[in-house]
């Protein structure tokens, strides 16, 4: 074979549809877990937690949550999980002894999120969860403060 | 003194005019400062040119050779053939990769309208499922979140 008698057109439209096909046809992802981050927050007006395990949270969840008309100045992580969920798998993450959450993955990137106080359920929520979206579920707690779990991407 | 006297004193300084202008410039000049001065500046001139022997400047080659240099010179651009352009840049280059690029873009096009969506849309669906409803929703889509808020009593 002569390479020397390949056309200039020849090479550009084989990088052209070298180019396109691997922009149509991207590899498929090896796995379908999804990484999850369930955090337990606690919302008060008490500029310190009484318990020195609690850290304030990180700058952008809680920005999130002051841009809310809560009534809450403060916002303490008490728990942070990451965990990973299957396709069509559950995934049960206790956040600490009364809160328990169980997380399963649905089609097209949909979570079905099931919340469970003292042990009994209080909700399930079914959402889609793309990346930079935050599920957030709250309620009132002792002393007119507030908890709140958080659920976003990890990946 | 507009351009006219101006000639005019250039050629009485020569000796080029009549007698009778000859001696109208002579009565202005004795009047007329600004006339003499440029009387002054030209006659400096001249006796600057004067004083400067062209003779001595030897040119090395003859007149005919250095002027035809000159037209050459100014010639050259005129009949100098054109620089072709890059090869990148130059059109048919740019229309040669036009071709495949168009109907590799429109094929592009088609498979991808023609497959199945591979990514979710970016917006949640939610859906709630209580076991008793008292629960307030808020979704703020700027800040992609959304928040259900549980209208229990602190002590649950």
């Amino acid at each position: 074979m002569n390479f020397r008698r390949i056309r200039p057109h020849f090479v550009t439209s084989t990088i052209w549809i070298a180019v396109l096909t691997l922009t149509c046809f991207p590899c498929p992802a090896p796995a379908e877990e999804l990484k999850l981050e369930a955090q337990l927050i606690w919302g008060t007006n008490e500029p310190k937690s009484p318990n020195p395990d609690h850290k304030p949270v990180e700058q952008k969840v809680a920005q999130k949550l002051k841009d809310l008309p809560f009534k809450w100045s403060h916002y303490f992580e008490v728990t942070r999980k990451t965990f990973t969920v299957r396709k069509n798998d559950s995934r049960q993450v206790t956040l600490s002894e009364e809160c328990e959450i169980h997380v399963r993955q649905l089609e097209d990137d949909q979570v079905e999120l099931t919340l469970f106080g003292k042990g009994k359920r209080v909700g399930r929520i079914t959402q889609k969860l793309p990346k930079s979206e935050m599920l957030v579920l709250g309620g009132n707690a002792p002393n007119y403060t507030a908890w709140f779990v958080v659920l976003r991407r990890k990946d | 003194m507009n351009r006219d006297e101006l000639l005019q004193l250039q050629a009485w300084l020569d000796g080029e005019l009549p007698d009778s202008e000859r001696r109208a410039w002579e009565t202005r000049l004795a009047s007329d400062p600004q006339a003499r001065a440029l009387v002054e500046e030209l006659r400096t001139v001249r006796t600057a040119l004067q004083n400067f022997d062209e003779r001595a400047i030897r040119l090395p080659e003859s007149r005919e050779f250095y002027w035809s240099k000159i037209a050459r010179a100014i010639q050259t651009p005129r009949n100098a053939p054109q620089q072709p352009a890059p090869k990148w840049y130059g059109w048919a280059d740019w229309k040669r990769w036009l071709a495949p690029a168009a109907a590799l873009g429109t094929l592009a096009l088609v498979l991808t309208l023609s497959l199945p969506n591979s990514q979710p849309a970016e917006y949640p669906e939610l859906d709630l499922a209580f076991i008793d409803s008292d629960a307030t929703t808020y979704r703020d889509d700027v800040r992609n979140f959304t928040l259900i808020w549980f209208n229990y009593p602190a002590e649950h």
